[in-house]
């Protein structure tokens, strides 16, 4: 069940892991997680709701600022879907002590997406200038 | 080419390089190991007019090598080499017991290298190459410029910045722009910064890396074979872009298009299609390292994001024969926004 699955780490709620950094886009943000190395995009709604994660949320908290910010009901199983998987992709985890921030609103609430790249960059590289040159087999 | 007076009967130096925004100052043993990290810098061949240069001093020496703990790829990871934060900057080791640790102020850097007997010996010069690479990487950011692997062409109004994995064909793609008229700002480095306003790339190396079997497609080229090869792991020769096509360099450009190039066969010609801006910025990102510091991706990504937002992205792939035909790039060049 998708609330065990949440609230199961007998944490407050989560928040962002350190090696994970954002940066804005014109339409939504850019994710990178340093250890993974993948990447994702994120729509504004999708932003504004991962962003309540830098200080720390619960759930139920983030639930209530996507209606505040105009979720609609069919919205929620689709905020809760992201934050599983930004959950079971470790870009968020377990934490104590929580903020549960006001967070700033999108322009215009839509449906949250979180895309991520097929394809991590490269972790190890060859080249401190080039990361396109393949590791030898 | 390793100027004569850096052979290996020289004196122990005190060498002056530029690389583009940076002043290198060289000290090391001479022999091998100067001459390696010179022939390295040397590469360099732009004169630097955007602004102050940076002051980096290297200072070199052989010693028994091994005798650190080894750094493990907190900063960076690579296949040779691992780079660890340290407390007043980086430290970095290497497969083969060579030692890199960089102090850094606000006015430039000042790195130590120590080479062991065995890799000097050896002359196992890649690792030195990681280590220098390193060097010049952390500098061009500290000075405000995302080091980018690629190549980059202008018109004038146009810009592009043309991206693949190593020996994905960017030389040649250049070269056939560059005889329709297009400018160049080299084929495989480049340096990029937006820092608020439309984005800017730098030229720092005009040396092309050529195979000779571009001869086929571009007979102006003459046979190369017959030059020095680029190094031990490929046919590739150094030619310098201006003994090709005279005035074809260019030194900065505003990028309004970012090209993905792909080959492939069993389809003709170039293919062109436009990649959305997910695709775009996914592009950049891979042709740059990012190294495993919260500040500096964060950096790197946004200065990379300014660059993607503000140009379009164009996937062109590259089919049998498709530099056969001369008018061919034509049209993949008015693909060009």
């Amino acid at each position: 069940m998708a609330g065990e699955k949440l609230n199961g780490a007998h944490a407050s709620g989560y928040a962002l892991r350190p090696d994970v950094v954002a940066t804005i886009l014109d339409h939504g943000a850019l994710l990178l997680d340093l250890d993974s190395k993948y990447f994702y995009l994120l729509n504004p709604s999708g932003w504004a709701v991962t962003q309540l994660f830098e200080n720390g949320a619960s759930l139920e908290h983030v639930m209530q600022r996507s209606r505040t910010w105009g979720a609609t009901d069919a919205d929620n199983g689709a905020v809760r879907e992201m934050v599983e998987r930004l959950v079971a992709d470790r870009l968020i985890e377990p934490a104590d002590v929580i903020a549960n921030d006001s967070g700033e609103a999108p322009a215009a609430w839509q449906p949250v997406s979180l895309e991520r790249q097929a394809e991590p960059l490269q972790r190890v590289i060859v080249s401190a200038f080039d990361p396109s040159i393949p590791l030898a087999e | 080419m390793i100027p004569a007076s850096l052979s290996p009967s020289s004196p122990t130096g005190g060498l002056h390089f530029a690389a583009g925004p940076l002043e290198v100052e060289l000290a090391a043993p001479a022999g091998g190991l100067l001459d390696a990290i010179a022939a390295c810098l040397d590469l360099y061949d732009v004169s630097w007019t955007l602004g102050p240069t940076r002051r980096v001093s290297l200072d070199c020496t052989i010693g028994p090598g091994a005798a650190e703990v080894p750094a493990q790829g907190r900063y960076l990871e690579c296949a040779r080499m691992n780079v660890d934060p340290a407390p007043d900057g980086l430290r970095a080791t290497t497969n083969h017991g060579a030692a890199l640790e960089g102090t850094f102020t606000d006015s430039g850097e000042h790195w130590r290298m120590s080479a062991s007997r065995e890799l000097v010996d050896t002359g196992w010069w890649p690792e030195v190459e990681d280590m220098l690479t390193l060097v010049l990487t952390v500098g061009w950011r500290r000075a405000g410029w995302v080091p980018l692997h690629g190549a980059a062409l202008t018109d004038g109004p146009r810009g592009a910045i043309v991206c693949a994995a190593g020996g994905g064909g960017k030389t040649t793609f250049m070269m056939a722009m560059v005889r329709i008229g297009w400018r160049s700002l080299g084929d495989d480095k480049l340096l990029l910064r937006s820092d608020g306003s439309p984005s800017l790339v730098a030229a720092i190396k005009l040396m092309l890396n050529v195979d000779p079997a571009v001869e086929t497609w571009f007979p102006e080229v003459g046979d190369l074979t017959g030059l020095p090869e680029y190094s031990a792991w490929t046919v590739k020769r150094r030619v310098a872009l201006e003994s090709l096509w005279p005035k074809a360099s260019q030194l900065t450009m505003r990028p309004t298009t970012i090209v993905a190039l792909q080959r492939r066969t069993g389809v003709q010609g170039f293919v062109i299609e436009p990649m959305d801006a997910a695709d775009t910025l996914a592009t950049l990102l891979r042709q740059t390292v990012i190294p495993h510091d919260r500040a500096q991706a964060r950096w790197i990504m946004s200065e990379l994001a300014a660059c993607a937002g503000a140009a379009a992205g164009v996937r062109v792939i590259v089919g049998d024969g498709a530099y056969a035909d001369p008018a061919a790039i034509e049209r993949v060049a008015e693909a060009l926004r």
